[in-house]
């Protein structure tokens, strides 16, 4: 039989990862701001931030892994929880990292594409921030979990679409810019629409969780 | 003694029986949610056995059977022989046949109670009927309830145990009529205990193991699905064991196979969530168990009890006589049908699994292909790699050592331009000549040429060694270049020699090979 204060801990654990990635998120799009207006002293903070919430995470994660290895209760649904919280870790993993490659590779903005970056930064995350409340609903009102996964895919498309409108102004627009700053605006484009695209991966994740609740 | 032997060891086996192959069965859902410990279980399941059947006893102090050991056989054998050919079978059907069997050899008259076999079917319907309703119930509960998912389901773990607990109550108090006609002298005693834990402790590992890949196979069940079979199942168990109540039915209160109970929750179930069942198959199953298990225990019953009682024939009338062979000749035909079905449907499964291999075995071939194709592409792009990179390498030498060279003439014409004794300066050029002349000579572009022309036609020169070995150097390097089909003006420029020579090269060549004048000499070399 599960026991109540560490069925408890497991549930406070699992609430308390999904706040943290929601936390990572602001950190990040807080980052990328600092680092599109040059705020050093404040992108250096954000990135310190994020290390600590992207242990934290992993910690949780362990921690929630072995709540849940001990509830033998769960055994029909450990494989999906475990598979959905991997998805959600990495999310979070690549947060870290799209933030330490602003740090390390320091790319060039030119001042009229902030807003592009900005607005794409917006989008990446709020495919993110949708997939949460979905991940959420799983352990609470699966019935809601198909709705919710709606939004996670248009956010994705439409960072898609920023995206691909972002890449094209670069190449064809911006004459002035080297081709190796054309392709580095590229490669940072890219790092930003990851995370949507990580997001509808737990948003696929969650799809089929649902149902296989319902059968 | 021999009698109580006999009656502790076929107890013991039946008792067994019963874990291994109806009990196993009945605990596979609550299993499958693992919701007690397991070393919990062996203990919890035999004190709710028990105190189901104590509380049998306090209502209903009847006497034992007589002819324990001959029912006790017939029933084990019976369901044993159904169990090997069908694949499950109930001991408890296979009981009241037995009781009927042996009833019938001492009075000589035999009276069919209908209600038996009614009252099975009735049970069955039922269960499923509930766990059909349950397993709406609970699926809306979880529909609706928004508590965390832990929460629920560790309230459905407990919801399952209780449920288990309870069916195993209902249990004992459902086979209490069973187990006490089992033990001889009298209720309560202390034997029954023993037995009941020897067979528990001796095949606890059976049950375990049944038990498990029982659950393997419902492995997927989900806990709505497991406490609404077994709460379903605890529920007919305990109604089939009220007197009174089925009366106004047209029913009985009588034993129940738990197994079979729970084949038809998890049909309820399936029913509740859409999903197929094959009825024919199903209905034909159960119908054959539920007439075969009484059936063969009945006539096994009176076979072992004429040969005991041999006295006890000549009281047997024509009737059921004629009775007994009927229902021989009735179990001869479900078995027959049933085969015939199961033969049916194997085959099919046969074929189809026939055809997945058969796939499995095209694909694996198709991919043994692929990776054939491409290893030997890669082998083949691995060897112009190769090639290339030595092109590469001897180009890159070549044009250092052309470069080494160049500087050197340049220096020496750079010497020669300064000198203003002419001696000397003819002496400069003279040299510069001699080395262009050397060079034109000892080239190593040509070299790296007869190497690749060897790497072309392999082996060529070893094969034009052994079969002429009196070829001179010279003379290889004609066999190759004429092999490859160049002009005899075009062969002079690289062989650095005037096409005159070429041509008298060509006759010693023709004369060493011991061609005729009308045997061509290229023809001949592309022979060897």
């Amino acid at each position: 039989m599960f026991y109540k204060k560490r069925r408890d801990k497991a549930i406070e654990n699992i609430d308390k990862f999904f706040d943290t990635i929601d936390q990572a998120l602001l950190v990040f799009s807080e980052g990328v701001k600092n680092y599109l207006y040059t705020n050093t002293d404040a992108f250096n903070g954000n990135l310190q931030t994020m290390t600590r919430l992207e242990n934290e995470a992993e910690l949780l994660r362990r921690e929630i892994e072995s709540g849940l290895y001990s509830q033998s209760s769960l055994v029909r649904l450990r494989g999906d929880i475990m598979r959905l919280l991997e998805a959600l870790d990495h999310i979070i993993d690549t947060l870290n990292d799209n933030l330490f490659q602003f740090e390390i590779e320091k790319p060039y903005f030119p001042l009229e594409l902030n807003s592009d970056f900005l607005k794409l930064t917006e989008l990446s995350t709020q495919a993110v921030e949708t997939a949460i409340p979905a991940a959420k609903a799983y352990f609470r009102m699966t019935e809601s979990i198909t709705e919710k996964i709606h939004r996670v895919y248009f956010y994705e498309k439409e960072t898609d679409k920023l995206a691909k409108s972002l890449k094209r102004k670069v190449f064809h627009n911006m004459d002035e810019l080297k081709l190796s700053q054309k392709f580095h605006l590229r490669y940072f484009a890219l790092h930003i629409e990851e995370l949507s695209v990580a997001a509808a991966k737990v948003a696929d994740q969650l799809s089929v969780m649902s149902v296989k609740r319902s059968i | 003694m021999t009698d109580l032997a006999i009656y502790l060891i076929f107890s013991v086996l039946l008792a067994a029986y019963f874990w291994a192959a109806e009990l196993s069965i009945s605990l596979a859902p609550a299993a499958a949610c693992q919701s007690l410990p397991s070393r919990f279980i062996m203990p919890a399941i035999a004190l709710l056995l028990f105190a189901g059947f104590f509380l049998y006893i306090m209502y209903e102090p009847s006497s034992a059977l007589p002819e324990h050991n001959i029912i006790i056989i017939s029933s084990l054998a019976s369901a044993l022989i159904l169990k090997l050919s069908l694949g499950h079978a109930s001991v408890i059907f296979a009981f009241a046949g037995a009781s009927a069997g042996v009833r019938m050899m001492q009075s000589g008259a035999f009276t069919f109670h209908w209600q038996l076999p009614l009252s099975w079917v009735g049970a069955m319907a039922l269960t499923g009927i509930i766990s059909m309703v349950l397993c709406h119930i609970f699926s809306s509960i979880s529909a609706r309830s928004d508590s965390h998912l832990l929460k629920y389901m560790d309230s459905m773990g407990k919801l399952v145990t209780l449920a288990a607990a309870f069916f195993l109550v209902a249990l004992g108090l459902n086979t209490g009529p069973v187990l006490i006609s089992y033990f001889p002298p009298k209720p309560g005693s202390i034997l029954f205990l023993l037995i009941v834990s020897a067979s528990l402790i001796l095949f606890w590992r059976i049950f375990e193991a049944e038990a498990g890949k029982m659950k393997d196979s419902w492995f997927d069940i989900k806990p709505e699905s497991s406490a609404a079979v077994i709460l379903a199942s605890a529920i007919v168990l305990l109604l089939f064991s009220l007197r009174g109540f089925l009366g106004n039915f047209g029913l009985v209160s009588v034993p129940l196979a738990p197994g079979l109970l729970m084949f038809s929750g998890l049909a309820g179930c399936g029913i509740a969530r859409g999903r197929e069942i094959n009825w024919a198959y199903t209905g034909l199953k159960t119908g054959t168990e539920i007439v075969m298990a009484p059936a063969l225990a009945f006539v096994a019953a009176c076979i072992v009890y004429g040969a005991a009682h041999p006295q006890a024939l000549g009281a047997v009338n024509i009737q059921v006589a004629v009775l007994t062979m009927l229902l021989m000749l009735i179990s001869i035909g479900f078995f027959a049908l049933f085969f015939f079905y199961r033969g049916k449907s194997r085959s099919s499964v046969r074929t189809l699994k026939e055809q997945e291999a058969e796939l499995y075995r095209n694909k694996k071939a198709i991919n043994d292909l692929e990776i054939r194709t491409m290893q030997a592409e890669n082998n083949n792009l691995h060897n112009l790699l190769k090639l290339k990179r030595e092109e590469l390498i001897s180009i890159a030498m070549n044009m250092s050592e052309q470069k080494e060279f160049i500087g050197v003439l340049y220096e020496k014409i750079k010497s020669a331009l300064n000198e203003s004794e002419p001696d000397k300066k003819d002496a400069i050029l003279y040299e510069i000549r001699t080395d262009l002349n050397l060079r034109n000579n000892y080239s190593n572009e040509l070299d790296s040429f007869y190497a690749e022309a060897e790497k072309l036609h392999k082996d060529f020169t070893i094969r034009m060694t052994k079969k002429h070995p009196q070829l001179t150097k010279q003379e290889k390097r004609l066999t190759i270049l004429l092999r490859l089909g160049f002009s005899t003006k075009y062969i002079a420029s690289l062989m650095n020699i005037a096409p005159s020579s070429v041509e008298i090269s060509r006759h010693r060549l023709r004369s060493k090979f011991g061609l005729s004048r009308r045997q061509s000499l290229v023809e001949y070399i592309k022979t060897i």
